[in-house]
């Protein structure tokens, strides 16, 4: 069978294959495993719902980019619309428009999860080796940082707060600023440029536009993978019928739809599918400088600070990042409107974003969020905000205040319904005036992980250390919804050695 | 299966019955035509919505109006391709933002949100904005959300914003291509780190 990437104009009437594996989803963790499988030979089928776009048809115009390539058109959120939700859908998953910052898992974690969650001799340094060189994964130069990201180095250091340069996925990089867009220069070593190719060309096939519905489950096998052909701007699938029949499958869908997907089939694994759902909640402030920041323009991601990530076992740690401000988002990120909406943006060359994502599922009640069906099968995160949380955001708000004010901006402001704004260090304690948490600031989320924590213990784990579904023989999961917890940096780099390791174990299943 | 029967709004049967009271012996909704056919909304949801549209981008200097970047119609092609069920509960929220009934009982206002003139228009979103009730910040939110994105996403929006939009990388990449058809070595790992083919973003003085 020779491999390709085929999309809604090839499938237009109803398939039934078979194949030795069939994969869920082709990003981070869906495409890392496919090229490893077909690598050993063996057939390979990928389905992706959304479409597979090339740098030809990145316009970098985010009214074409977002609707095209994120989950519900870019206007996901939380059941309760108080968390913006971003994640990718098209060939390449969220890689296709991430910034590209890859850390591998830090220690801290590792060891909390097998502590807490069993998970013993995880050695996934071997597997971080494979895929950094394969990915090009290396520290982007200082020198290279645009001015939106050197706010961190420069009020980090005037404060005495630790920092450093990012390691980025790119080859070629023109230092654009473009990532949430489409990279235009095939810079970014997104899926859909590396792992997917290597996969089709050792005969993998790739269905794009094909939105899986449910696994048709009997006894303790997944017996088909059915899904069904959607057209890039439909709003429901409307085409051929899709069936694979595959010796083994793999739900490699991402959090939030991964488990929607589970749960579809009727895989609950005892309620515990779609619990602990952790999403590095983000809060966010600007900061107007006289000079231009050029915030648009730029790697949007070079440099980061880890000063709070561990707080003590009894608080909920953050890290810090700058954020690329291109404007629609911006715009969605702002809280007000009209005249002063108007104000806010006419500054955007002069504006600094920072981001503190907080670190949630560490504390022993910290179980995050759930994800359950809404009545039409999509999913919904219901993600409350509890007095932990609000106090990492109150903390995290004023450290970037800091670094902002450090670094010599003009003004700085929180992102609150009515943002407070603050010139001076004494001004600081007016935080305390604001109240924290769901519809009182911008929230947001870029990374979705847990939902099927992997675990040692049966009763509190949907997959094992193998990544295998709990009582269904054929069935993994491999994606970032198996991490037990939020991991403290940015998530790509854990799930595509976390797919390295499970290529040995899905071909030992076949 | 858990079916959760939560939605968007949570609005629930109440919500719904004052809608469908919402209009009896009260001001009407005022509306608007749309300058092309409507795919998601029907007349009514469009004209609350681009009511809306005109407050959060009112225009004024160098920013053109709603209207004038056809946000609200911007909206309405994107929810044609979102998922009915999300498009049903915002309809429901734009009927009740606009809802007269709605409108008396809590802020003592017998009129529809379309009826008001610009600066109690102002005042009711805001009041929306800084609701006790989330039920309220949540419409704003979700409506001010779809109608910032659709204006500022605009590129006659740019100028105003200072953005210069995006640099023209399909020329360069025409002509990187076309080298490498000629034999020229396609970027490879031997020029990874080095920085001399980046152009850094302009640091410009002064600047962080
Ligand atoms: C704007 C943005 C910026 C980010 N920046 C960074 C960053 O700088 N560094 C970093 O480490 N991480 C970043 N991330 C997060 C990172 O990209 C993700 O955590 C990672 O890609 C998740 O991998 P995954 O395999 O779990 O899911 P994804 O990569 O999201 O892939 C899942 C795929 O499955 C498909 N799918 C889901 N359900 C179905 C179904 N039923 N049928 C068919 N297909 C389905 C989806 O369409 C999607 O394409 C960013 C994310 C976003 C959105
Ligand atoms: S910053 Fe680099 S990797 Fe990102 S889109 Fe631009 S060229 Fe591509």
């Amino acid at each position: 069978m020779s491999g390709a990437i085929l999309g809604h104009t090839d499938l237009t009437t109803d398939v039934d294959w078979t194949c030795d594996v069939c994969i869920v989803g082709s990003g981070a963790g869906g495409a890392v495993l496919a090229a490893g499988l077909a690598a050993k030979g063996l057939d390979v089928i990928v389905v992706e719902e959304g479409h597979h776009f090339t740098r030809k048809d990145f316009t970098l115009q985010e009214s074409d980019a977002l609707p095209a390539m994120y989950q519900e058109r870019a206007t996901r959120a939380s059941a309760d619309v108080a968390i913006t939700v971003l994640q990718g859908r098209s060939v390449g998953g969220s890689t296709t428009v991430n910034w590209t910052t890859c850390f591998r898992t830090p220690q801290r974690i590792l060891d909390h999860w097998a502590k807490v969650h069993g998970i013993e001799g995880l050695d996934l340094d071997p597997h971080f080796d494979a895929v950094e060189a394969r990915l090009n994964i290396q520290e982007w130069p200082a020198a290279a940082a645009n001015a939106n990201n050197r706010v961190i180095s420069d009020g980090c250091g005037k404060l005495g707060w630790e920092w450093k340069s990012l390691k980025r996925n790119v080859r070629g990089c023109a230092n654009s600023g473009y990532c949430s867009v489409g990279c235009p220069v095939d810079g970014k070593q997104a899926m859909g440029i590396t792992y997917l190719q290597d996969a089709v060309a050792a005969g993998a096939r790739v269905l794009s536009n094909v939105r899986v519905e449910r696994f048709e489950v009997e006894g303790k096998r997944v017996v088909a993978v059915r899904g069904r052909v959607m057209t890039p701007a439909a709003a429901e699938p409307d085409g051929a019928q899709i069936v694979i029949r595959p010796k083994v499958a793999v739900n490699s869908g991402g959090a939030l739809n991964g488990p929607a997907l589970l749960l579809r089939s009727g895989l609950d694994a005892g309620g515990l599918v779609g619990r602990r759902t952790f999403i590095h909640p983000v809060v966010a402030t600007l900061a107007r400088y006289e000079a231009a920041v050029n915030p648009f323009w730029g790697a949007p991601q070079s440099i980061g600070s880890h000063q709070f990530f561990d707080r003590g076992d009894d608080k909920v740690g953050y890290f810090l990042e700058a954020a690329p401000l291109l404007p629609m988002l911006t715009a969605v990120a702002f809280p007000m409107f009209g005249a002063e909406l108007n104000q806010a943006m006419g500054e955007l060359p002069h504006l600094n974003a920072l981001l503190a994502l907080s670190v949630d599922g560490l504390l022993p009640e910290d179980d995050g969020g759930t994800v359950t069906l809404r009545a039409d099968g999509r999913p919904s995160l219901d993600y409350p905000i509890r007095p932990f949380l609000k106090e990492s955001f109150r903390h995290g708000t004023e450290s970037m205040l800091k670094i902002q004010l450090a670094s010599g901006c003009a003004e700085a402001t929180t992102a609150h319904v009515s943002p407070l704004r603050v010139k001076s260090l004494d001004e600081l304690s007016k935080l305390d005036e604001r109240e924290y948490g769901a519809h009182r600031h911008a929230i947001f989320t870029a990374h979705q992980m847990g939902g099927c924590a992997m675990g040692k213990d049966p009763s509190k784990s949907v997959v094992d250390l193998e990544h295998r579904f709990r009582g269904v023989d054929n069935l993994f999961v491999v994606d970032g919804s198996v991490l037990p917890t939020s991991l403290g940096v940015n998530p790509s780099e854990t799930i595509y050695g976390l797919a390295h390791r499970a290529v040995e174990l899905v071909a030992a299943a076949v | 299966m858990a079916l959760s029967r939560r939605t968007f709004l949570g609005l629930g049967v109440a919500g719904a019955a004052v809608i469908a009271l919402g209009g009896i012996g009260l001001r009407p909704t005022i509306l608007r035509a749309a300058s092309k056919p409507l795919v998601a909304l029907d007349e009514r949801t469009f004209s609350v919505l681009a009511a809306f549209a005109e407050r959060v981008a009112p225009g004024g200097g160098a920013f053109p109006v709603a209207s004038g970047v056809h946000v609200a119609e911007k909206v309405d092609a994107l929810l044609a391709t979102c998922a009915p069920g999300m498009v049903a509960e915002l309809k429901q929220a734009l009927l009740l933002f606009d809802n007269a009934l709605a409108g008396l009982f809590l802020d003592g206002r017998p009129s529809t949100f379309t009826s008001c003139d610009a600066a109690t228009q102002d005042a009711i979103i805001d009041s929306w904005k800084n609701s006790r009730l989330d039920l309220r910040r949540r419409v704003y939110k979700g409506l001010r959300g779809l109608c910032a994105g659709a204006y500022y996403g605009s590129p006659e929006v740019y100028a105003a914003i200072g953005y210069p939009g995006p640099p023209d990388y399909r020329s360069l990449m025409a002509q990187r291509d076309a080298a490498v058809a000629e034999g020229a070595a396609a970027p490879g790992p031997e020029n990874d780190t080095d920085t001399e083919h980046i152009e850094a973003p302009a640091a410009p003085a002064g600047a962080p």
